[in-house]
């Protein structure tokens, strides 16, 4: 494989692993092993959160350079396991550049979403309604609810702005377990809200954050900390507005 | 033990949103709900408060990831990033718009303080985790080479 394949291969690799949630480490290190199992010895990367840099070979005839830009994407926990395997493999010399390239290539596209992954945000919503406090009643609540917000993230979600889904999320949550609340007085609207927001919460650009910072890559660790904390507080706005029309409703009609 | 076993469900549902392979369903959950079982003996047996029991709960969290990818040969993410859900302070996020709502400005503020210290406490705990796993893996690799 000549190094501008190599400098390729590399890149889609540590595309991959940074869109799916990979830490800026992970990144780096993957595609230097690569690099290095595919008989390049002198490459250079440079990772950020939401971008990637990386040469080969400089100075010399067969030069080459990459910039890639890798917006924050969706969490995918099996891409990134199967990249890492992929470039233990190529390490191990178990398998050969281009047949990496393939399946590196067959991981190029966006993860789909499922019915089962419908299911889980739902079953998610109960169980954290349950284990913060509420009732099984509460949990059972929480389900169907937990079922709309999965739908209004994946069918309104991709049109808006980061923080606007967590908004119009927290919002959409609130509005519905005030009104499941009101109907039904055994429920807990409070619990069911909290049960439904978890899977709003950037918890994973809070832990990835922290394990930037545990490697020193501060720049990155900067950048996810501030998604995770604008998204926290996008998230309070939208259950305040919830919690304001819902008592404005209400004041109309009592 | 009905919590624990809710906190696994809860998590595999975490695992499952995040697309995790399927065999790692299960090392998933458990991660979670040890870390939650941590999380509520140390506030209601100790009384510690939400960040001091975050703090534990998470650096219980990071070793037993760290365990598990050692022994299933996977990244530490992929035990890491579902099992910290039960920590993340979800409820406080809540309780600081609802008591914004109320008018009463000082409970909001408490429970926004009290918010970033639980992450502060998950964000120490992990720290601490994966400073204590670092440290156990080199003493494994020094021992190894000393035999082999």
């Amino acid at each position: 494989m000549d190094s501008r394949a190599v400098l390729d291969l590399a890149g889609l690799s540590g595309k991959i692993l940074l869109q799916s949630g990979a830490e800026i480490y992970r990144v780096q290190e993957t595609m230097l092993r690569i690099m290095r199992a595919c008989g390049v010895e002198d490459g250079n990367v440079y990772v950020v959160a939401n971008g990637i840099f990386a040469t080969v070979h400089e100075g010399r005839e067969d030069e080459g350079c990459l910039v890639r830009h890798v917006p924050l994407g969706s969490v995918h926990l099996g891409y990134i396991h199967e990249v890492n395997q992929i470039s233990r493999a190529i390490e191990a010399g178990t398998m050969t550049p281009e047949e990496a390239l393939r399946r590196v290539e067959s991981l190029d596209i966006p993860a789909e979403r499922t019915l089962l992954q419908v299911c889980a945000c739902a079953i998610g919503s109960g169980a954290f309604a349950f284990l913060f406090g509420g009732s099984w009643q509460d949990a059972l609540a929480a389900i169907p609810i937990g079922v709309a917000l999965q739908y209004f993230l994946l069918f309104v979600g991709p049109h808006l702005r980061r923080g606007l889904s967590g908004m119009g999320g927290g919002l959409l949550i609130t509005v519905c377990a005030d009104l499941l609340a009101w109907f039904l007085p055994v429920l807990g609207r409070d619990y069911i809200v909290i049960g439904c927001l978890m899977p709003l919460v950037q918890g994973v650009s809070f832990t990835n954050a922290i394990r930037e910072f545990f490697n020193g890559d501060y720049l990155a660790g900067v950048t996810h900390m501030l998604d995770a904390l604008m998204g926290g507080v996008c998230i309070a706005c939208g259950v305040a507005a919830g919690l304001m029309l819902t008592d404005w409703v209400r004041g109309c009609f009592l | 033990m009905t919590q624990f076993l809710v906190a696994m469900v809860g998590v595999w549902a975490f695992a499952v949103l995040f697309h995790a392979p399927r065999r790692f369903y299960g090392a998933c959950a458990l991660c979670g709900g040890v870390a939650w079982v941590v999380y509520l003996i140390a506030t209601t047996e100790y009384q510690a408060g939400p960040a001091v029991a975050a703090l534990l709960a998470s650096t219980v969290l990071a070793l037993v990831a760290a365990g598990l990818s050692i022994q299933l040969k996977a990244p530490s993410t992929m035990f890491l990033l579902p099992g910290i859900f039960p920590l993340v302070p979800g409820a406080g996020i809540y309780y600081a718009a609802y008591y914004m709502i109320q008018g009463d400005l000082s409970l909001a503020a408490a429970k926004g303080v009290e918010t970033l210290l639980v992450s502060g406490g998950i964000a120490l705990g992990l720290m601490i985790g994966a400073a204590c796993s670092n440290i156990a893996m080199r003493i494994i690799g020094i021992r190894r080479r000393m035999r082999g």
